[in-house]
C-alpha cells in the first residue's frame, strides 16, 4: 500500500470536518436555499407522475415550506395569472398542477438572498419551467419573502417580477 | 565545453507555429482566454423570438447585444435595447421611445412625447393613410428618473397582446449592435 503523507491526510480530514459542519450547522442563507430546493423538488415531478399517496406526500412536502397565510401572486404576460391565499388554496392548486402536468420540471437559478433579518428575508430567483409538452418551456423571475418561525424558514409570499410596468 | 549549433528553422514552421512552439502555444492560449472573457463581458448573442419587433426584426433572426453601450452613456430615443426579463438569459427586445422626465401618451396609435407627435420611420408604411391600424391608446405617463418607455415596432397587433411599458435602467442589459 502506498503511504499517504500525513499532511494530505490531515487536509482531507479537515475538509471532511468542515463539510460535515456545513451540513449539520448550515448558515441561515443555506437554510433558505434548502427550503427553496424542497419546494422545487415537490413541484417538479421530473417525469415521475404522482397519484394517490405519492401525490399527497409531494403536496405535503410543498406545504411544509409555506406559512399558513402564504400569498402567491402570479401574473405572467400572455400566460398564467391569479392569486392564491393560504396554504389550503396552494395545496389544492399544487395537486391539480401535478396531475395536469405529469412531466413538469422546474429548475431554479440565479438565486439571490437579500434583506436578511433575524426573522425575515427576501429572495429573487429565476424559475425555468418545462411542462413536458411542446412549447411548454418558460422562464420567469420571482420574488419571495421568507419568515422564520421556531428556527425554521418558511415561504410567506411569492410574486412574479415584471420587467415592464404600465405606470 | 558544450557547443550550441543554431540550426535554421524552416520558414513554413516559423509561419505556422513560430520559432518557439511552446511560447506560441502560451500566447495563443492567453489570446483565446482574453478574447473569450472580452466577448462574454461586452457582447451577448441573442435570437429573436416572437413578432413584437416586426418588421424590423423577425422571429428566428440572430443578433448581438453590446453590453457596454450604456456603461458611459444613457439610452437614446429609438435605440433598440435588451431588457432583462428572467435572469441573464431571457431578454426582451424593445425600442426606447421616451426618456426620463418626459411625458408620453399614445392616441389612436400616434405616440406623443410632451404633447408632440413622434416620428417613427421604423414602423410599417401607412396603409390607406393609416399608420397604426390597431389604433393603440395609452393614458399620459410621466417618466421618473431612470425610467424609459419601451415598445415594440409591431403596432399592427392587438394592444392587449403586446408587452410594453416602463422599464427601469437597472434592467437594461445593452443596445442591439447591428440594427
Amino acid at each position: 500500500m502506498i503511504p499517504v503523507p500525513r499532511k494530505i491526510l490531515l487536509g482531507v480530514l479537515v475538509a471532511l470536518a468542515i463539510g460535515a459542519l456545513w451540513w449539520i450547522l448550515p448558515s441561515e442563507e443555506e437554510r433558505i436555499r434548502r427550503v427553496l430546493e424542497q419546494a422545487r423538488a415537490s413541484i417538479s415531478s421530473e417525469g415521475k407522475p404522482a397519484d394517490g399517496l405519492a401525490l399527497l406526500a409531494r403536496v405535503g412536502q410543498l406545504t411544509q415550506c409555506l406559512t399558513r397565510d402564504v400569498e402567491i401572486q402570479v401574473d405572467v404576460f400572455g400566460g398564467l395569472s391569479g392569486n392564491l391565499t393560504g396554504v389550503d388554496e396552494v395545496r389544492a392548486a399544487a395537486a391539480g398542477m401535478t396531475q395536469q402536468f405529469p412531466g413538469l420540471k422546474v429548475r431554479l437559478s440565479e438565486i439571490q438572498i437579500s434583506d436578511r433579518m433575524p426573522t425575515s428575508a427576501r429572495a429573487t430567483l429565476v424559475a425555468a419551467i418545462d411542462t413536458g409538452s411542446r412549447n411548454g418551456q418558460a422562464a420567469q423571475e420571482f420574488e419571495l419573502r421568507f419568515r422564520k418561525w421556531e428556527g425554521r424558514w418558511y415561504i410567506s409570499k411569492v410574486a412574479t417580477v415584471q420587467a415592464l410596468r404600465a405606470r | 565545453m558544450s557547443q550550441f549549433i543554431d540550426t535554421p528553422v524552416p520558414w513554413w514552421q516559423v509561419m505556422a507555429i513560430g520559432r518557439n512552439p511552446r511560447t506560441t502555444l502560451v500566447r495563443l492560449a492567453i489570446t483565446l482566454v482574453l478574447v473569450f472573457v472580452g466577448f462574454r463581458m461586452s457582447i451577448q448573442p441573442i435570437r429573436v423570438q416572437g413578432i413584437s419587433m416586426q418588421p424590423t426584426y423577425r422571429d428566428g433572426q440572430r443578433r448581438f447585444l453590446n453590453k457596454l453601450a450604456y456603461r458611459f452613456a444613457t439610452p437614446q430615443r429609438r435605440d433598440v435595447i435588451g431588457i432583462q426579463e428572467a435572469g441573464k438569459q431571457v431578454l426582451l427586445l424593445k425600442r426606447v421611445i421616451a426618456l426620463p422626465g418626459e411625458r408620453l401618451r399614445i392616441v389612436q396609435g400616434t405616440v406623443l412625447i410632451n404633447g408632440e407627435p413622434l416620428e417613427e420611420p421604423y414602423l410599417l408604411p401607412p396603409t390607406n393613410g393609416v399608420q397604426n391600424p390597431a389604433r393603440w391608446n395609452v393614458e399620459e405617463v410621466q417618466l421618473q428618473d431612470g425610467d424609459h418607455y419601451v415598445i415594440g415596432d409591431n403596432r399592427s397587433m392587438r394592444q392587449g397582446d403586446h408587452y410594453f411599458g416602463i422599464v427601469n435602467e437597472n434592467r437594461i442589459v445593452g443596445r442591439l449592435m447591428n440594427p
